[in-house]
């Protein structure tokens, strides 16, 4: 049977909190009415885990779970919409910057959904996900595929804060393995499109929740025969030099970085500096459109398919 | 011979106010690169609360923590190596003073932001529950922080989980520079908690048997119903200091960090009235000079 995302993060969700003694989900909304549009759906039902219906309080539920991991207790807030999460940035920065190193003995997961739909207005469409990454020193998980998910999931079994994000675009969406040949790395999932050998080899990295303008660029280049792989990363943070993913990528003859983010300050960035002092061929597209936010608005990406797929064309 | 309780805890009170006070000497000399917050003045409700504190019980402590470590083992050589940051300080000077903490000791979380501790009481809470463990986590604070929002945030949600904790807000009317009647209007705590249904007491004057007892009775009653109660204790941060304000006015104003310039007597006695937890609990437990 085909499961959305929605669907298969809730079934990774009740997988992994049926193995522990006691643990607690908590959130607004989550086990009554919408449960988050399915995410919450049978989390009271999950053995020895307790999932509370909590009051408004954002910075009050996520010093709770920081809390529960002091006390070897593993917990998941489970929360509706990004920005809620400004409200906890105090626990996120201060809290975390105290416990991260070897306090916290249980894990502590914050998943946020990105809503990225368009006409949610300046505030609720908030995707602002690097300044989370870097004033909570913690990465973040994008849940962008199938096999992104299996990877954060597995991660968070690790005592200590995972921060993890869902684009709302994605949830009805079916999540299905991926048909491509697929190699895991720390920071990433690399799938391969076809190999041709005497093409050259092209990079499309992506940095972001929803990956669908990534699969398009990447199919269309395929289509014209390039060596393509296509670099969905795993968890938001600074990618090292000595890294292998750092490795593959300055292997490739073109690098294309796409970054679906809103932030004014990015880890993509950081990365492509990097690229660009070895020497790499590199283009990168981020959300430049400040402006655009303080509006209602469909949320649309200012880049598009074509535009990328032919530059690259041009340059290689 | 049996020492009473009042006679043990007034000497404590004075061992503390001692250690502090050699602190403050070090303070002096210039000999911390770190910022510390002395408790001149806090001694009693902090022996009280370790003598009413159980082995199972947490607790949760400010950047103003200093009387809490020592009250709670802490000697004077692992405080001041801690605040010299040298690895055979209180946590191996890796914390030093805002954020210090002891989990040996129970002080399982320390923080240095306003606020910021009774959240995470509330998942150390959640959790005991859980866990059917009996004991309570003591969440300390002060009259500046009961002013952030997270402080009704956490009230409301201890009271609604119905979570073992005590809120014990340290009173000094003092935040920073600016005491309360120079920043906002008082706040009836005990009006303010009762909304939410949860208990409510008050202690000052430094009485330690009055302290103990009713730390005690408020322990008892949050870990048999589970259910949060507000300790409000009145202190006096000793060591304020006349700044010139005007011409011919000078300003109180209140102990905060640093080095405390002025002598207390030969008994370390900064006041001689109940402001002065040395001076009240030696006084009452008549084991002292005074």
């Amino acid at each position: 049977m085909e499961l959305t995302f929605t669907q298969y993060v809730n079934t990774k969700i009740r997988q992994k909190f049926s193995s522990y003694e006691h643990s607690v989900i908590f959130g607004q909304n989550i086990v009554s009415g919408s449960r988050i549009s399915g995410l919450g759906a049978g989390l009271d039902q999950i053995s020895n885990c307790v999932a509370l219906n909590t009051t408004n309080s954002e910075n009050s539920l996520m010093g709770l779970g920081f809390g529960l991991a002091l006390s070897e207790t593993p917990s998941l807030f489970l929360m509706k919409q990004h920005d809620f999460a400004l409200l906890g940035l105090d626990q996120l920065t201060n809290t975390h910057n105290v416990l991260r190193n070897g306090r916290l003995l249980a894990p502590f997961i914050v998943l946020m959904v990105i809503v990225d739909s368009g006409f949610e207005g300046p505030q609720a469409s908030l995707s602002s996900l690097d300044e989370f990454a870097s004033l909570s020193r913690a990465p973040i998980y994008f849940l962008s595929s199938k096999e992104n998910i299996d990877k954060a999931f597995e991660m968070a079994s690790e005592p200590g804060l995972h921060l993890m994000a869902l684009s709302q675009k994605n949830m009805k969406n079916i999540c299905t393995s991926s048909q491509l040949q697929v190699i895991h790395c720390d920071e990433a999932i690399i799938y391969k499109y076809l190999p041709n050998k005497e093409k050259p080899k092209i990079a499309v990295l992506f940095f972001g929740v929803d990956n669908s303008i990534a699969h398009e660029v990447s199919e269309e280049l395929s289509k014209k025969s390039y060596c393509v792989s296509l670099i969905n990363i795993i968890k938001l943070s600074k990618i090292e030099l000595s890294s292998k993913l750092f490795y593959e990528i300055t292997q490739q003859d073109k690098i294309v970085v796409i970054d679906t983010g809103k932030s004014e300050v990015h880890f993509s960035t950081e990365l492509v500096l990097n690229l660009k002092e070895n020497g790499n061929n590199i283009d990168l597209y981020q959300r430049n459109s400040s402006q655009k936010w303080s509006a209602v608005n469909d949320d649309a990406i200012e880049f598009d398919v074509q535009s990328i797929v032919q530059k690259i064309s041009k340059g290689i | 011979m049996i020492v009473p309780v009042e006679s043990k805890l007034a000497q404590k009170i004075k061992v503390m106010r001692n250690i502090q006070l050699n602190i403050n000497k070090k303070m002096l000399e210039g000999q911390f690169k770190i910022p510390v917050h002395l408790a001149i003045g806090h001694e009693a409700v902090a022996a009280c609360l370790a003598e009413a504190f159980s082995s199972s019980d947490k607790l949760l402590l400010t950047h103003r923590n200093i009387h809490f470590q020592l009250a709670f083992g802490a000697t004077e050589e692992q405080l001041t190596n801690e605040y010299l940051l040298k690895s055979s300080g209180l946590a191996s000077g890796k914390l030093g003073s805002m954020n210090l903490m002891n989990p040996n000791a129970g002080n399982i979380y320390t923080s240095n932001i306003l606020g910021n501790n009774f959240s995470v009481a509330l998942g150390i809470a959640l959790s005991l529950k859980l866990k059917k463990q009996v004991g309570v986590v003591w969440v300390i604070t002060g009259d500046g922080a009961i002013e952030e929002g997270a402080f009704y945030e956490a009230v409301l949600i201890a009271s609604s989980l119905k979570l073992p904790i005590v809120f014990v807000v340290e009173n000094n009317k003092w935040s920073l520079g600016t005491s309360i009647s120079e920043r906002r209007t008082e706040i009836d705590l005990s009006k303010f908690v009762d909304s939410m249904n949860v208990g409510f007491q008050s202690l000052k004057d430094n009485n330690i048997n009055d302290y103990l007892s009713t730390m005690l009775k408020t322990r008892e009653v949050v870990a048999v119903t589970t259910q949060p109660q507000v300790l409000e204790v009145e202190v006096h941060s000793l060591g304020g200091f006349y700044v010139d304000e005007d011409q011919d006015s000078k300003r109180y104003v209140n102990y905060h960090a640093g080095a405390i310039k002025i002598e207390p007597d030969e008994n370390g006695i900064f006041e001689k009235n109940s402001t002065d937890p040395v001076f009240t609990s030696l006084k009452n437990s008549k084991t002292g000079s005074y």
